[in-house]
This record gives structure tokens, C-alpha cells and sequence, in this order.
């Protein structure tokens, strides 16, 4: 049985909150009590690659954005989930089953790859060689990949996410996430906080998607 | 009736081919079955402490979950009596609830599974010892609740000493001693984490040195590399080359380019 509050989850899409076209959707459980606590959009195949797009459109400008600016949102974001550690708990607990504790626990453990992230503008460098022969140099840089993503499981629905999404982003790519569909109210609370944390539309779409429509 | 083999590992290869087929490059976590060896020597009520979290926290759904617990010579006794009254005390509800120390598991489908590895487990001589199953939790009469489950007596190469469980379910095996027992955790497809329990640094080198897993734990029962750290994951638990977390993340997420250069001035032209 649904409730009738039952919140019907959207996309992320290049910055826009966007509700699935797919016609298709599942039921997220409380697994302590069976109830249905939220829809989520089963995601068609074109709309993963709208999200593909939207982040291929944004990532001309997002890796020419010097490191130092990139790692800026970042820093945001780390104080947006230690403000919101207790609610993303929540979230955590009502959809995953774990303990309020555990699901805490699960989100500092995210938040300190927030943190290690920062250090982007250390972790970029290359390194160098000046005259490898006589009057020539040889120099080794890191470039970002483009678009990249993520298919991440149930069991630790805030963590898992932050192993990947930082560590993307600082190194200038975009990035896009399909949470496990038993756990995307966390992904939602999560893009809430990235939109406020301020990074350009597109940087960081998210889909709902079912993995059968890949 | 679910399948009783997990398909997380199926699925990271099958994405793993997927992405060489296009040449794309991937890290994709698989499945995992993590033992753990318990010395004569170990501080035995710590250990047990730390192994009841390891197997029954976050209702055993952890990849880093232990699932074995392999007893050496005179701590078979002390352990399966400790580990047992761990778990038939430890208190399961709804995660919201102060006191509460382990929810529910995800789905009543994974439910329905872990109940059936338990039924295989015993159909293959396997002992319960404490049964989690068919309990129910006041006032959350429809959760997934699977309370905390051990068995003992569960033999090298059963089903349930090779599969995932994830859930509260903890298989008790013996050894003789350590060489018997570090056989026994090398014997398994998985290699995401492997721990030892013992006060003495002669065993624990031994162990960290040869133990087939890359997240070893010694004297812990949930060895998460911390994010500075990459999570090391081996054998049919991790596809990949570079893990998730820190510097690997940085390399994994770009490509290197090498720019060799020479400026016409007195020197370059110099061959």
C-alpha cells in the first residue's frame, strides 16, 4: 500500500530538477515497516542520455575552471552535510534499514573524502623532467576524462556516492550517478545540498534509472 | 524463490566487460565473503565485542562484513559461547529508536534468501546455534527483520562458507592452528577483507603477510581504509586497477599527458 504522501522523486539534470518522462517507476520501502515512502522514476534510456549531454555540455567550461575554483563548492558542500549529517541520517535510516547511529557514522565517513578532495590542487600536479636530451623538456599533466558515472548500491547510500562524485568533480569532469533504486531519497537530500553548494548545471546531474534500460 | 548466489559479482564484471568492450575504464566492487581468525591468545571479550559488530552491524549488509569466524585450537569454546550470547542479545528494531543496535535487512526478498542459505548451510551439516529467523519485532510486525544468526561446524567448501550472505549470519569454523586457519580464508573466490584477532605480533605479521584480501584487519573487525586511503578491495571483490578513495580517485579520474618540447634557440639545435 502507498501512502498518499508518498513523494515522487525527479531528476537532476544540467542544473534543472526534472520529473521522468519514462512512465515507469518503483516503490522505495521503509524496510522497518514495508510501508512505501517514496516513488522513484525508472529512467528510459534517452533520458540517461540527456543526463550524458547535459554534462558533455558543461564540461568545455567546467574543466577550464582553474582547480583552486572547483574545489570551492566543495568546500561548501563538506559544511552543507555536516549541517545536514542528522536529516541525511534520517533519510538513511527510513530507507536503508541501519540505525540512526550507523547512518551518521556512514556520512562522516563521506564527508572525509569531501575533505580529502580539496587537496585536488596538490593531487593534479604533474611532474617534470628539464632537459631530457640537451635543450629539451618533458613535462607529464593530468586532464580530466569528460563525462563520467556512477552506479552505486543500497547499503551505504551516502557514503559510496562520495567515494567517486568529489574526487570527479575536483578533477574537472562531469559526473553522473544512478543511486540504487531502493535508496535514492538520500541521492535526492545529497543533490539538494550540491545544487546549494553551487556548482554549475550539468557538473553533477543525477538519473533515477533502472539498470535494464542501459 | 531468490537465487542463492549473490549477483553483485556478476554484475561488476559483466560492467567491467562492458566498458573494456568500449574502451572505457571502470572499477566495479563485487561480492565478497570475509573471514576472520580468532587466536588462543585474543583479548577474547574484545574480540567478540568487535566481531559482533562486524557481523551483525548494519544487519550484516556491509561489504567488509565478516560472515566467517575461524576459531584456533583452545578458542573454540570461549569464542562460539561469546559470540552466541552477543548475538541473541544484541537488540534489533527500527533505526530510529534509542537502544536499538541493528535494523532490518533491505528487502523481504533478501530476507527469503538469507533464510534459504541457512536452511543449505544445515542441509549441508552445519549446526544453528542461534536462529534469528521467524522473529518479530514488536510494533514493526511487517519489517525485514533477520536477527542476529549463528552457525557452527560449517564445513570448508559448503555453500554457506563461500556465499555471501549479506546479512546477520555469522558461520563458525576450527582450525588446528594458524597455517590451517589462513588456509582456509585463502580457499575462497573473495578478497575484499580478511582479519585476525591474537596479541601476538609474530602471528598477526604471518597473517598479514600471506592472507589472500586487500583490506586486511588485525585486531578489527571492519577494515574501511580511511579516505585517505584507497579501498583495496582483490581477487572476484574488486574488477579494476586503481580503487576508489584518495590518490587513486585523482588518477583514475584523469589521463596523463606527456608534452616533450624544444624552443629554437642555441642549445636545441645542438644534436
Amino acid at each position: 500500500m502507498i501512502e498518499a504522501q508518498a513523494e515522487v522523486l525527479l531528476n537532476y539534470v544540467g542544473g534543472q530538477w526534472v520529473r521522468s518522462q519514462s512512465g515507469s517507476q518503483g516503490e522505495v520501502r521503509n524496510p522497518a515497516t514495508a510501508q512505501a515512502i517514496a516513488l522513484v522514476p525508472l529512467s528510459a534510456a534517452d533520458e540517461v542520455n540527456a543526463a550524458v549531454a547535459a554534462g558533455a555540455a558543461a564540461f568545455k567550461e567546467w574543466r577550464n575552471t582553474p582547480v583552486v575554483d572547483r574545489i570551492k563548492p566543495l568546500f561548501k558542500l563538506r559544511d552543507l552535510l555536516i549541517k545536514h549529517q542528522d536529516e541525511l541520517g534520517r533519510t538513511i535510516t527510513d530507507e536503508a534499514g541501519k540505525t540512526h547511529g550507523e547512518a551518521v557514522a556512514e556520512m562522516a565517513r563521506g564527508i572525509e573524502n569531501v575533505e580529502v578532495a580539496c587537496g585536488a590542487p596538490i593531487m593534479m600536479q604533474g611532474v617534470n623532467n628539464e632537459d631530457i636530451a640537451r635543450g629539451i623538456d618533458e613535462h607529464m599533466i593530468r586532464q580530466p576524462l569528460g563525462v563520467v558515472a556512477a552506479i552505486t548500491p543500497f547499503n551505504f547510500p551516502g557514503m559510496i556516492p562520495l567515494w567517486y562524485l568529489p574526487y570527479a568533480v575536483a578533477s574537472g569532469n562531469c559526473f553522473l550517478l544512478k543511486p540504487s533504486e531502493k535508496v535514492p531519497m538520500t541521492t535526492q537530500l545529497l543533490y539538494r545540498l550540491l545544487e546549494e553548494a553551487g556548482f554549475p548545471p550539468g557538473v553533477e546531474p543525477t538519473n533515477e534509472t533502472a539498470l535494464t534500460s542501459g | 524463490m531468490p537465487p542463492l548466489t549473490s549477483p553483485t559479482t556478476p554484475v561488476a564484471k559483466y560492467i567491467y566487460a562492458r566498458a573494456a568492450e568500449n574502451g572505457k575504464r571502470a572499477q566495479c566492487q563485487g561480492g565478497a565473503k570475509n573471514p576472520a581468525i580468532v587466536l588462543p591468545d585474543a583479548d577474547m571479550e574484545m574480540s567478540t565485542r568487535i566481531l559482533a559488530d562486524s557481523a551483525f552491524g548494519c544487519a550484516g549488509q556491509r561489504c567488509l562484513a565478516t560472515s566467517v569466524a575461524i576459531t584456533v585450537g583452545g578458542a573454540r569454546d570461549e569464542f562460539t559461547q561469546a559470540i552466541s550470547d552477543a548475538a541473541a542479545s544484541r537488540r534489533v528494531g527500527y533505526g530510529m529508536i534509542e537502544g536499538v543496535e541493528m535494523g532490518p535487512v533491505i528487502s523481504a526478498e533478501s530476507r527469503q534468501r538469507i533464510s534459504s542459505l541457512v536452511d543449505k548451510g544445515v542441509s549441508e551439516g552445519a549446526r544453528v546455534l542461534v536462529d534469528g529467523r521467524e522473529k518479530e519485532v514488536d510494533g514493526f510486525r511487517d519489517g525485514y527483520f533477520v536477527h542476529p544468526t549463528v552457525l557452527d561446524s560449517v564445513a570448508p567448501g559448503s555453500t554457506l562458507s563461500k556465499t555471501e550472505v549479506f546479512g546477520p549470519v555469522l558461520s563458525l569454523m576450527h582450525a588446528n592452528d594458524l597455517d590451517e586457519a589462513i588456509t582456509i580464508v585463502n580457499d575462497r573466490a573473495f578478497g575484499n577483507q580478511a582479519s585476525i584477532f591474537t596479541s601476538s605480533g609474530g602471528a598477526a605479521r604471518q597473517f598479514r603477510h600471506e592472507a589472500i584480501a586487500g583490506n586486511i584487519g588485525v585486531n578489527l573487525g571492519v577494515a574501511a581504509p580511511m579516505a585517505f586511503f584507497p579501498f583495496s578491495g582483490w581477487s572476484e571483490s574488486f574488477f579494476g586497477d586503481l580503487h576508489a578513495q584518495a590518490h587513486h580517485g585523482f588518477e583514475f579520474y584523469t589521463q596523463t599527458k606527456v608534452v616533450i618540447e624544444r624552443w629554437p634557440n642555441t642549445w636545441s639545435r645542438t644534436f
